[in-house]
């Protein structure tokens, strides 16, 4: 695959350089925004790694330009050393695929990348059973088996949960998620997601040992995190 | 309103007090005078014919030449009879009072023409009052006389206050002590003789309920009635034929015999009795008596014109209720004179009274009303504003009235003045101001919110101005701010930015009346174009900060990666990421202290366990285990879930940083009720050395750091704590620290519960 990595430092650059050559892709480093967009019009992409602040053009300015100038544009991860709720559902909804905030673990920044590039090449074909590190699924069941032992799950558990593996290290906005368990985007209460969220993190004791954790991207939604260097 | 309660009482005195009069003069009848006046000059008008069919004979001036002096012998009167019975009359009514029995022969003589006679009739008088306490003696004729003759009838005259006879009564009913107490009823002498003469009882006494009644008899002119001297009868100069079938009266019309009566003819002259009587037979004949109105039909007629003024002064100004005034005293005179064609009499005089009286009476009391209203207002206007110099000396002496409209002007000039003054205050004011109508349209506009427009604002609908004024961004703000509830948000405002790029916070005051009506609305601008450009600043260096202390500390840990894990590489890690906790938490910090509370539902126990999960590479690397225990059952607060989120990371953070090695960190979520008030408590425990006991004290204070661990490799930065004190603070949240005996320190976090939605939805 092919990346672009646009940070006006250097090391960043080099950094995440470092981490896409180890999962096999190549890379192609920016330090300027205009410098990006040119070679976005003449280039082809798998997937763009945006800094914010960035000398010529602002990571958002990129973002908003190529959903105008780019057709079947790539998916972009922003990458920034902004942290503020704000910012994180600004760039999400002004198109991002994902956000990463600086700095982050280079296993966490390595799954993200993975996690995006396996979506836009198409989805996955459902199998039957699937095995997420310990977590095996049942899909046709609607079980979830961890460690040899079935954990009890609800219709609307296991399909949060399937969900959530399914797109583990992507963040998925809570809209999204509703209106695919839920089938609706009607005024659900908030809290039922929060509740539903909450009541998988510990029926599946999802916890950092047993190698995930459900991480709240506040003001937009959850992400599945797969932790490289857990058990 | 108090003024007209006031006129409301005056108005109904007034109202009662010239019915009463108006019912009082009726009911005594007091203005017979005016009316009786009134009603002779109204009778002249039109005086009836008198009848051919009867005939006066008169014991005139002539015949007592003849005859010699009164009272001659009854001879002469029975010769007279004599003649009479010859002639055949058809009644004859011989008005000469009999009474006392004279010489036996004469009076048998009497009797005995009388007795020739088939259908004479003689008088009988009433004296009032009677003797020995009797209601009344009756003067009948002699017996013998009596009892020969056809019928008697009562000939008393009634008079009026003023002694002239101008009405009648067709019968006199009263009890005669001798007769066991029995209502006798005696017909007048004139109504005998129409009984006698056409054989039946006149019409207008069958029509009375009450034969007593006085009726009005209208007269015919005098010496309209034939009449021939008694002694040319007796003498044998008037032939048998022009006697017969006529109606005769014998009486006296002679002066010197004194039955001589006031008659209201106008010209104040006498009229013989029996030429009265002619006058009422005549009547009876003609049945043209006048009915007099009856009291209630009086009182009633009478009160309807002050009335109507009285409910015209409410509708009308002074001027018509003048006319209309005099247009209701002809009206009432019209009203007499076409009921005394219908031949019923109604007095005037009370109406006119009753409209003479309730004009002035009115007149005086709503001034004096009026007066006292003014009087009252200037004094309250008086002791509200005693710095107003009150009008001291008048211009010559004036009466209250005047002197109280000249004090009145004077004041409104003073309120003038002071209106002016008001507006020049509120013109040069500092800030932009304008004033707005319940209406919507802009009623003021200060002489600052004035500049930017070519023309004014005054006038102008406010939407209209708004457009004009506020830059078209924030429009549906400020239009949103305008829509709220007034009450509701009294002291609120709003921020925009107008059309020349100044920042404005705008405030409204409602416009109150005395009564605490709402009249309208003061917005107040203050330009904090100043103040809204340095918080845009404060933001942007924050944003800065962030960011570029954030950054360099991002690289180091960047270009580290990769490198060999040597001990001094581990120690740049390790300060990198303090200076990144400081810089989040000193901006976080910032932030708090300068932007408002905007909380939303957080799920706390997984905001604490997402915490807690954040730094388990960190407790690992030291082999600590660090548990979340929930036994929240699902608790909600409403949270800004950033800063609690840093709040709890920065706390776990210290917990394993002080926790020994292969330590255990416990978290223990529970809902609890203090003072009924439903919070979550977080506890957080490591098994450390716990706190110094000379920190405790200020441990949530700035750069408060335990010094007993400065000479040891973990070293927080102490905005840690005091950030989370201020996030906790600011959710009304308590935190507090205690050493645990078994060692090691424990935190105790208690945030309030969020209402239930549910609940709140019902």
């Amino acid at each position: 695959m092919r990346i672009a990595i646009a940070d006006d430092d250097s090391a960043i650059v080099e950094f995440l350089g470092n981490i896409v050559e180890g999962q096999g892709h190549v890379f192609v480093g920016f330090a300027e925004g205009n410098a990006l967009t040119t070679a976005l019009l003449r280039d082809t992409f798998d997937l763009v790694i945006l800094d914010w602040n960035m000398p010529g053009k602002t990571g958002i300015q990129i973002l908003e330009w190529m959903e105008e100038a780019v057709d079947d544009r790539p998916p972009v991860i922003m990458m920034t050393s902004r942290t503020a709720k704000q910012d994180i559902s600004e760039a999400l909804n002004a198109g991002a695929d994902d956000y990463i905030t600086k700095p982050e673990d280079p296993g966490v920044i390595a799954a993200r990348i993975n996690a995006i590039l396996r979506r836009s090449n198409g989805a996955v074909a459902m199998e039957t059973t699937a095995q997420y590190g310990e977590y095996i699924l049942d899909r046709i069941e609607q079980k979830v088996r961890h460690k040899e032992t079935e954990v009890s799950l609800t219709a609307k558990e296991f399909e949060l949960t399937d969900l959530m593996f399914r797109n583990r290290d992507r963040t998925l906005s809570r809209r999204y998620i509703m209106e695919t368990v839920w089938r609706t985007n009607a005024h659900l209460a908030t809290r039922t997601l929060d509740m539903h969220v909450s009541r998988v993190r510990s029926k599946l004791s999802l916890t950092p040992e047993n190698g995930f954790r459900i991480f709240t991207v506040f003001g937009y939604g959850y992400r599945l995190e797969t932790l490289s260097n857990g058990v | 309103m108090k003024l007209r309660r006031r006129l409301g009482i005056e108005w109904a005195g007034v109202a009662l007090v010239a019915s009463l009069v108006v019912i009082a003069l009726i009911y005594w009848n007091s203005l017979s005078g005016f009316d009786n006046l009134l009603y002779d000059r109204l009778s002249d008008v039109d005086r009836p014919e008198a009848s051919e069919e009867i005939l006066i004979i008169a014991i005139d001036e002539d015949s007592l030449a003849r005859f010699g002096k009164w009272p001659w012998s009854r001879q002469r009167h029975a010769e007279l009879l004599d003649i009479l019975a010859d002639a055949q009359p058809k009644a004859v009514a011989f008005d000469i009072l009999l009474s006392e029995p004279g010489n036996a022969d004469e009076d048998a003589a009497l009797a005995e023409a009388a007795a020739k006679n088939e259908n004479l009739f003689l008088p009988l008088h009433f004296v009032f009052p009677g003797t020995n306490g009797a209601e009344f003696d009756i003067k009948e004729p002699i017996l013998p006389l009596r009892q020969s003759v056809a019928d008697v009838g009562h000939v008393n005259l009634q008079f009026d206050r003023d002694g002239v006879v101008r009405r009648t009564t067709l019968c006199f009913v009263g009890t005669q002590e001798t007769s066991d107490s029995k209502e006798i009823v005696w017909p007048h002498l004139m109504e005998q003789i129409y009984r006698s003469a056409f054989g039946k009882s006149s019409a207008v006494y069958d029509r009375s309920d009450n034969c007593e009644q006085p009726l009005l008899m209208p007269f015919a002119s005098r010496g309209s009635f034939s009449q021939i001297a008694y002694a040319a009868v007796v003498d044998g100069e008037i032939p048998a034929a022009f006697l017969q079938d006529k109606i005769i009266l014998v009486g006296a019309t002679a002066q010197g015999l004194g039955d001589q009566h006031p008659v209201p003819l106008g010209d104040g002259g006498t009229m013989a009795g029996v030429e009265i009587m002619a006058n009422m037979l005549n009547d009876i004949q003609a049945d043209q008596f006048i009915t007099p109105a009856s009291p209630s039909f009086h009182i009633i007629l009478s009160l309807i014109p002050t009335w109507i003024l009285l409910i015209g002064f409410w509708r009308w100004r002074p001027r018509t209720t003048i006319f209309v005034s005099l247009a209701l005293v002809g009206i009432i005179f019209a009203t007499s004179v076409l009921l005394l064609s219908f031949e019923i009499w109604l007095a005037p005089g009370a109406a006119l009274v009753g409209l003479a009286l309730v004009y002035p009476i009115w007149g005086w009391r709503r001034l004096q009303a009026t007066s006292d209203f003014m009087g009252d207002e200037l004094k309250n206007y008086r002791s509200e504003t005693p710095d107003i110099p009150v009008l001291q000396a008048p211009l010559g002496p004036v009466d209250l009235v005047t002197e109280q409209a000249e004090e009145l002007a004077h004041a409104i000039k003073y309120v003038r003045d002071l209106r002016r003054f008001i507006s020049d205050a509120l013109t040069n004011l500092p800030d932009p101001m304008f004033i707005t109508g319940l209406d919507g349209q802009v009623k003021f506009v200060n002489k600052l919110a004035q500049t930017g427009f070519e023309d004014g604002a005054q006038d102008l609908a406010l939407n209209d101005m708004l457009a004009r004024f506020v830059s078209p961004t924030d429009l549906g703000d400020v239009k949103d701010y305008l829509a709220l509830d007034q009450q509701a948000r009294e002291h609120d405002y709003v921020d925009f930015t107008s059309t020349s790029d100044q920042v404005f916070a705008m405030r409204r005051a409602r416009v109150l009346s005395d009564e605490g009506e709402l009249r309208g609305h003061i917005h107040y601008l203050a330009d904090i174009t100043a103040v809204a450009n340095a918080a845009q600043e404060r933001e942007e260096v924050l944003q800065l900060l962030s960011h570029d202390m954030r950054s360099p500390q991002a690289a180091i840990l960047a270009l580290l990666d990769g490198q060999d894990a040597t001990d001094s590489n581990k120690r740049i890690e390790d300060h990198a990421r303090r200076t990144l906790a400081l810089a989040d938490n000193f901006v976080g910090l910032a932030r708090i202290k300068s932007s408002e509370f905007s909380g939303e539902d957080i799920l706390l126990s997984d905001l604490v366990i997402e915490a807690n999960d954040s730094l388990w590479p960190l407790a690992k690397q030291r082999g600590i285990k660090s548990r979340v225990d929930d036994q929240s059952d699902g608790a909600f607060i409403v949270g800004e879930p950033s800063s609690l989120y840093r709040s709890f990371v920065n706390l776990i953070d210290n917990a394993i940083k002080y926790s020994p090695d292969n330590g255990e960190i416990s978290l223990l979520l529970r809902k609890i009720n203090l003072d009924r008030q439903p919070f979550v408590s977080v506890t957080i425990a490591d098994q450390g050395d716990g706190i110094a006991a000379d920190m405790l004290d200020q441990l949530f204070e700035r750069f408060a750091s335990d010094d007993s661990e400065a000479k040891g490799i973990v070293k927080g930065a102490g905005l840690g704590l005091n950030f989370v004190a201020a996030v906790i603070e600011r959710h009304g949240g308590t935190i507090s620290a205690e050493n645990v005996r078994k060692g090691g320190a424990r935190f105790t976090i208690l945030l309030p519960l969020a209402p239930d939605p549910a609940e709140a939805e019902q």
